[in-house]
């Protein structure tokens, strides 16, 4: 065996051994229900709702480990600190409601939301000029509202 | 019914209806108000108790002279306290449980936590 067929060997080894730590994104029961205006609705379904909700759909390859470890990871802080599956929840909370359409709003415009690798690695992550605009005008209206009700 | 399961059955209702009557908080709006203050980097007190399957309030004191963000990943909920605020956080009726809060923008101050039971 040569050198270098052997470093493959141990690479596909090593590969398939860490398997067994896997860490698949466990989908958590999905409580409350997104609703928003048909367009930014479905925009957010498309570009958001692969992190941050309780169903997301990652194609196989990303099932993979080392990949899974890091997109379990992300999922798991997104999920945390933005739950499109407890959308009803916040709204329950008008200032809490407030302070998630204004951090929407701000992550969509300033770009950082989806974040880069997922807009490379998926055409879903990409959006479109009005769609952006129809994320952020139902942000900004959403918080307006929220802040009528509960004032801080 | 047998007759000695109804009696037991009836006095369980009494009971059950007697102490609801005498729990009745004394607020107007009927739920339960727990506060909550936070000064000197911490939250006094920091184990909050409430009724479990009810909706309740949680009253946030800012004593402090930084502002705070009240987190409460368990419960979903999220606001800046500036100081010398109080808000007024509304929570909806939970199941039975340890939920724990923090000031999100300082991790280094100690978590609190509001038992539902
Ligand atoms: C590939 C995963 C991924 C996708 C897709 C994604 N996000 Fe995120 N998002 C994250 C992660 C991870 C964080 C937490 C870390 C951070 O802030 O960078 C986050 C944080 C956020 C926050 C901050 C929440 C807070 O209050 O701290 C907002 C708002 C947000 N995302 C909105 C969106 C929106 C809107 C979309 C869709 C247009 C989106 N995200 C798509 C991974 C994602
Ligand atoms: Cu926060």
């Amino acid at each position: 065996m040569s050198g270098r067929t052997r470093g493959w060997l141990i690479g596909l080894a090593a590969i398939a051994a860490i398997q067994v730590l896997r860490m698949p994104v466990r989908n958590g029961r999905e409580q409350g229900g997104f609703e928003a205006p048909p367009a930014v609705r479905s925009a957010i379904l498309t570009a958001c709702f692969q992190c941050h909700s309780e169903q997301p759909r990652w194609p196989w390859y990303t099932q993979l480990a080392p990949v899974s470890w890091f997109i379990h990871a992300q999922v798991g802080e997104a999920r945390r600190r933005l739950n499109f599956s407890t959308w009803k929840d916040y709204l329950y909370d008008p200032g809490t409601a407030a302070r998630k359409f204004g951090a929407i709003n701000q992550m969509v415009r300033s770009g950082a939301m989806p974040p880069w690798y997922f807009r490379m690695l998926s055409a879903r992550g990409r959006l479109t000029p009005a769609q952006r605009t129809a994320i952020e005008t139902w942000a900004i209206e959403g918080r307006a509202q929220a802040l009528k009700a509960e004032p801080n | 019914m047998p007759c000695r399961k109804k009696t037991i059955f009836t006095f369980l209702t009494a009971a059950v209806a007697g102490v609801m009557a005498f729990s009745q908080p004394v607020h107007a709006a009927g739920a339960t108000v727990a506060s909550v203050r936070f000064s000197a980097d911490h939250f006094e007190p920091a184990k909050l108790t409430v009724p479990a399957n009810q909706p309740f309030k949680v009253e946030v004191t800012n004593a402090d002279k930084k502002a705070i963000e009240f987190e409460s990943f368990d419960l979903h909920r999220e606001r800046v306290v500036r100081p010398g605020e109080t808000i007024t956080v509304y929570m909806a009726p939970t199941v039975p449980g340890h939920y724990t809060f923090c000031d999100d923008f300082d991790h280094s101050v100690a978590e609190g936590a509001i038992e539902a039971r």
